[in-house]
């Protein structure tokens, strides 16, 4: 059966979107990239290291020919900021995908919602395939496809928290209003977290800290993998509903009643 | 020397007549980068020294990780800034200065207009020369030019790159690279261009002769 993820008109086998930072080495990054069998990687376009100028960036470190390479705007505090970043991501990789950051505030790590609807306006009519990380705000989903955005990503907890998922409910408001792919970003920390967004009708998670910080992030990143999987297939099989009392598993009517001979 | 000059350098300077804007200048300059320009000079002299060094600070951090950087002029603000190096005009502080202020690895350029100045940059330790002006062009429309002509002498003078520099653009570039130069510079031929990264592209493609030099 095909069950392709399609954003903006391309079509990815994978469900599993990975990120490239906070990875200890890059035998871990390339481990993990390899064993989730990701297909859209998220990377932040680094500034100059000034303490190692010669230090290779990330782009030098993957075949970028094998993955929809999706840079994003981390470090943007305010829309113009974003815009620029974007701007400039587009020089540096050619592509003009573009994962939408606009959080003002260092503690929490929110997406400010103004600022990022402000930002993706304008990326959206400079020609960029914008997917937005914003907060679990159904409204906001909505503005955000109305104006053109490729995807909508809430989040499902705090960045890199591992909270795993905090936001089900909104997320399945946002499923249920949405004809563009909602991609699940931030916060998961297990694949049972994955796992249960994807069974709620997510088209897709983004995880990074949670395979980049395992201790064994390629192992992490197979089992994210098969957690979006299952949750996926859980969803296209249909659940069962959720009832207050217990409905038995074996039939209680018209079976067979042992019946005692006396000899 | 650090090396990041190869035997096909694409210069692009930047000029604040035209991008004004420092986001908009950092974007173009990136653009050509992707295009294949790999020697970024940094030129604001119409800024006082704290804008200048701001500017620089901001290239560096943006492109500096993608291509060389080196700042036009003061080598206090090339340190500042964390650039490559310094590209000195004729004019300018001298290259003894620059190295000691810069240290060993830093990249020093320095502009110069005849053959014999080429010799001399070179024994005062250039990494490498701008040789212009090459053509008339629109900043230097009506001057003095050294033609191909230049350009052949010079490179036969000196061992290290020659830049050429002054109305190149992707006609005539090959002519440069001909004659003997390692790269040429371009200013109009790339800033200011609806596409930077195509006009950046176009220029390399055309570069097909040239001398080669030790990186």
């Amino acid at each position: 059966m095909d069950d392709q993820l399609i954003i903006a008109g391309k079509t990815f086998n994978s469900r599993l979107m990975t990120g490239t930072g906070k990875h200890k080495t890059v035998g871990d990054l390339v481990a993990s990239v390899e064993k989730s069998q990701t297909e859209i990687i998220t990377v932040a376009i680094r500034r100059l290291n000034l303490d190692n100028p010669n230090e290779k960036t990330i782009l030098d470190e993957l075949d970028w020919d094998n993955y929809q390479i999706l840079p994003n705007t981390a470090g943007s505090k305010t829309a113009d900021e974003a815009v620029f970043t974007a701007q400039l991501a587009r020089e540096v990789t050619g592509s003009n995908w573009i994962k939408i950051e606009v959080i003002p505030d260092p503690k929490y790590l929110l997406p400010d919602p103004i600022g990022t609807l402000e930002a993706a306006q304008k990326l959206v009519k400079d020609g960029f395939v914008c997917l937005p990380y914003m907060g679990a705000d159904p409204e906001l989903a909505k503005r955000l496809e109305d104006i053109g955005c490729a995807t909508v990503m809430p989040l499902g907890s705090p960045i890199g928290s591992g909270r795993g998922v905090l936001t089900a409910e909104e997320i399945q408001i946002i499923v249920e209003q949405s004809s563009v792919p909602v991609v699940v970003d931030a916060g998961l920390g297990v694949p049972s977290d994955a796992s249960t967004v994807m069974e709620l009708g997510a088209d897709a998670v983004l995880v990074n800290t949670a395979i980049a910080q395992a201790t064994n992030p390629g192992l992490m990143g197979e089992a994210f993998k098969l957690g979006v999987q299952a949750g996926r297939k859980a969803y296209l099989a249909g659940r069962i509903p959720v009832i207050d009392k217990a409905s038995a598993s074996s039939p209680t009517e018209d079976v067979a009643v042992a019946v005692t001979t006396s000899s | 020397m650090i090396g990041p000059l190869t035997n096909k350098t694409l210069s692009v300077v930047t000029d604040l007549n035209v991008i004004a804007d420092w986001n908009q200048l950092a974007i173009c300059v990136m653009a050509s980068v992707r295009g294949g320009v790999n020697l970024v000079q940094v030129r604001a002299k119409s800024l006082n020294v704290k804008r200048q060094r701001a500017l620089a600070t901001k290239i560096v951090e943006l492109i500096g990780v993608h291509a060389p950087v080196v700042v036009n002029g003061d080598p206090e603000i090339a340190k500042a800034s964390g650039a490559t190096g310094v590209h000195l005009p004729e004019d300018g502080t001298s290259i003894s200065n620059a190295r000691a202020i810069l240290g060993h690895d830093a990249l020093i350029g320095k502009s110069v207009h005849s053959t014999n100045a080429a010799i001399k940059a070179e024994e005062d330790g250039a990494d490498y020369i701008y040789f212009g002006t090459v053509f008339n062009s629109t900043s230097h429309p009506s001057g003095r030019t050294n033609g191909l002509q230049g350009v052949i002498q010079t490179s036969n003078a000196v061992s290290i790159p020659v830049i050429g520099i002054g109305g190149i653009n992707s006609q005539n570039i090959d002519s440069v690279m001909d004659a003997g130069a390692s790269g040429v510079a371009v200013i109009s031929a790339i800033i200011g261009k609806n596409d930077p990264y195509r006009a950046a592209r176009t220029l390399k493609q055309a570069m097909t002769g040239g001398r080669s030099t030790a990186a």
